[in-house]
């Protein structure tokens, strides 16, 4: 007979080998799918796909503190294992859940990004320049997923008009290839908020201050490529980036006492 | 955490205080401040709410025995507004919640000589309220509606913030509220073509008004924007619960009950809901489950408005009914889609 170990180990990584599989699936069988509609379609069965898929990935990495509960924990102490022992196996059960967490996470943004760079490399190869009306002078078509207005040298106004393909391909990618941009900084931001809200009230001030420095690091790094899609973030990085942390001083950091008696120290 | 969850850890276990106060006021409705009452250990429930409670030795005094007397302190009953913001500010942080200088000008105006003391006082006049309001359900039901006013008395300053500050100003001589019916009759399927045609307006101004609202909107962490859109965008709806939304964003911003009748149950309500989690759970376009249930996207956002706010203003007070209602449908749904569920190989 196995000890309660043996077969808590054998749980998580029967959990981890089924999420690995079911990843592994679903991005073979959206790779197939984007180079389907690359050219163009409709991409939503994609995302309802990954809707279930995520669907069942956050059931199997739920699956692993509930059965902690309901079985693992008594019957790790009830075979006399010590309480730092018992703990020390609740840790490897979190961990492993919080890296489940971060690669379903990665999955959808890594296929939405995939998809949007196909679609862009096919508008890209269509794309046709931009020839006044007045005076028949031709232009390379500039980058951008909105209709443009540009002066001719004639004087006329020449418009830039994005075709479907093209404003598809902004439309998918805004949000996904940014956010693959600043992976590096989504890891960093979600291991500090985990780590703040892990702690035990009230919270340490540099476990708030990381996680204000990682917030802020990614979203500089976000919108920096954003605006690649939406040029006004552009204007004033700082600004946009004091404006998205807000919220999060008011509803968090409010309500920290060691925080505000260090006199509500922003970063930013 | 589930929804009826979040709606009771709201008040901090306040129900379970009340009820216990309840039966102390009960006994002592006639002796409020009657200081040497008989004061039985015996049996005697320690955890109030979530505050520790040590009496050290039975037999010696301590501050906290004034924990366990009647004692409304200077708050009146009849102005529960008071009492429940002096709750909210001496049980919480955060944006609405207190500070050490409110709790300390709360303490001094209704005469708490220290935290146990607060917290007997509360507990007794949650007793007082729950006798007046017959149960304590509906005095949890009351401070989540008022706590619901003060929130929509802020987001409405926030508009008014938003408006002086010029982020509410027109773009492209595109409104607000004009944008939101725009995209509010997008949804419905009418022709951007058209309606571009129909407002006098180049495709050029509406993508540029439409950049900019939405760059507005993603950097407003008020929401005044988002509300004022969200209230346009119904007000412009045409939808068959087009009227139901009209009324609930009317009702929430006046705090007030609703006037109409509910189209459908809250449990009819609650199975379009898991008819969605379930669609959503097999891959299904979530239009096409609407579409299933007889909704559209405008019937489903208007139709949610309103039950929203309904369940919001029944669901602590019902809330027995509402967890079984619950797990009613829970059942059924479970019964009716019994090979959606999958690892049930994995075990420990």
């Amino acid at each position: 007979m196995a000890t309660a170990i043996e077969r808590w180990n054998g749980l998580l990584a029967q959990i981890k080998a089924r999420h690995d599989q079911v990843r592994a699936e679903a991005e073979a069988e959206g790779r197939r799918f984007i180079a389907s509609v690359a050219g163009g379609g409709d991409y939503l069965p994609l995302s309802h796909q990954l809707g279930a898929v995520k669907h069942r990935l956050h059931d199997l990495e739920k699956k692993i503190m509930d059965t902690w509960h309901a079985q693992v924990d008594d019957a790790i102490l009830g075979e006399g294992n010590s309480v730092a022992v018992r703990d020390a196996e609740r840790e490897r059960g979190i961990e492993l859940g919080h890296a489940l967490d971060d690669a379903r996470e990665d999955m959808e943004i890594n296929l939405m990004a995939e998809l949007a760079k196909a679609r862009y490399a096919a508008a890209q190869a269509q794309l046709q320049p931009v020839v006044c009306a007045g005076c028949h002078a031709s232009y390379a078509a500039p980058h951008g997923f909105r209709q443009i207005e540009m002066q001719c040298s004639c004087g006329a106004i020449v418009r830039y008009d994005p075709d479907e393909l093209m404003r598809s391909a902004g439309a998918i990618g805004t949000h996904p290839i940014p956010h693959q941009a600043a992976a590096n900084e989504v890891r960093a931001m979600r291991a500090a908020d985990r780590a703040r809200r892990e702690a035990r009230s009230p919270t340490p001030l540099h476990l708030l201050q990381a996680d204000e420095a990682a917030q802020i690091a990614y979203w500089y790094r976000y919108l920096a490529a954003r605006a690649w899609f939406e040029p006004e973030l552009g204007r004033d990085p700082v600004m946009e980036v004091r404006k998205r942390m807000e919220q999060w001083y008011q509803y968090t950091c409010e309500g920290e006492e060691l925080w505000r008696a260090a006199g509500r120290p922003r970063q930013i | 955490m589930g929804f009826l969850d979040k709606l009771k850890s709201i008040f901090g276990g306040a129900k379970a205080k009340a009820e216990q106060a309840m039966g102390q006021g009960g006994q002592q409705a006639g002796q409020a401040g009657h200081a040497g009452h008989d004061h039985s250990h015996d049996g005697h429930d320690h955890s109030h709410g979530d505050h520790d409670h040590d009496h050290g030795s039975d037999d010696a005094p301590s501050s906290t025995d004034a924990y366990d007397q009647f004692d409304t302190a200077g708050f009146d009953p009849d102005d529960e507004e008071a009492f429940f913001h002096a709750v909210q500010h001496m049980e919480s942080e955060g944006m609405f919640g207190g500070t050490d200088e409110s709790r300390a000008e709360i303490m001094a105006r209704y005469g708490i000589r220290d935290r146990p003391h607060w917290q007997g006082v509360r507990d007794s006049v949650y007793s007082v309220l729950a006798r007046k309001h017959g149960s304590i359900e509906e005095v949890s039901q009351r401070e989540m509606n008022w706590r619901s006013g003060q929130m929509q008395r802020h987001q409405q300053g926030n508009t008014a913030a938003a408006a002086a500050k010029g982020e509410l100003n027109p773009v492209e001589g595109i409104t607000l509220e004009k944008w939101a019916a725009m995209n509010a009759a997008i949804v419905s399927g009418a022709s951007i073509e058209d309606l571009l045609k129909a407002n006098g307006l180049d495709q050029g101004k509406w993508e540029r008004a439409s950049a900019e609202w939405n760059a507005r909107m993603s950097r407003d962490t008020t929401f005044a924007i988002t509300t004022v859109y969200g209230n346009a965008f119904q007000a412009a709806s045409q939808g068959k619960y087009s009227a139901y939304a009209k009324e609930a964003n009317a009702a929430r911003a006046a705090n007030r009950e609703l006037a109409m009748e509910p189209p459908m149950t809250i449990e009819q309500y609650w199975e379009i809901l898991y008819e969605q989690d379930y669609g959503s759970k097999q891959g299904k376009d979530p239009i096409a489950v609407l579409k299933a249930s007889g909704l559209t996207v405008v019937d489903w956002t208007d139709l949610s408005s309103y039950m929203g706010y309904l369940i919001n203003r029944t669901a602590v007070r019902n809330h027995k009914q509402f967890e079984e209602m619950h797990k009613r449908v829970e059942a059924k749904f479970a019964a009716k889609y019994p090979g959606v569920t999958s690892d049930l190989d994995i075990s420990f």
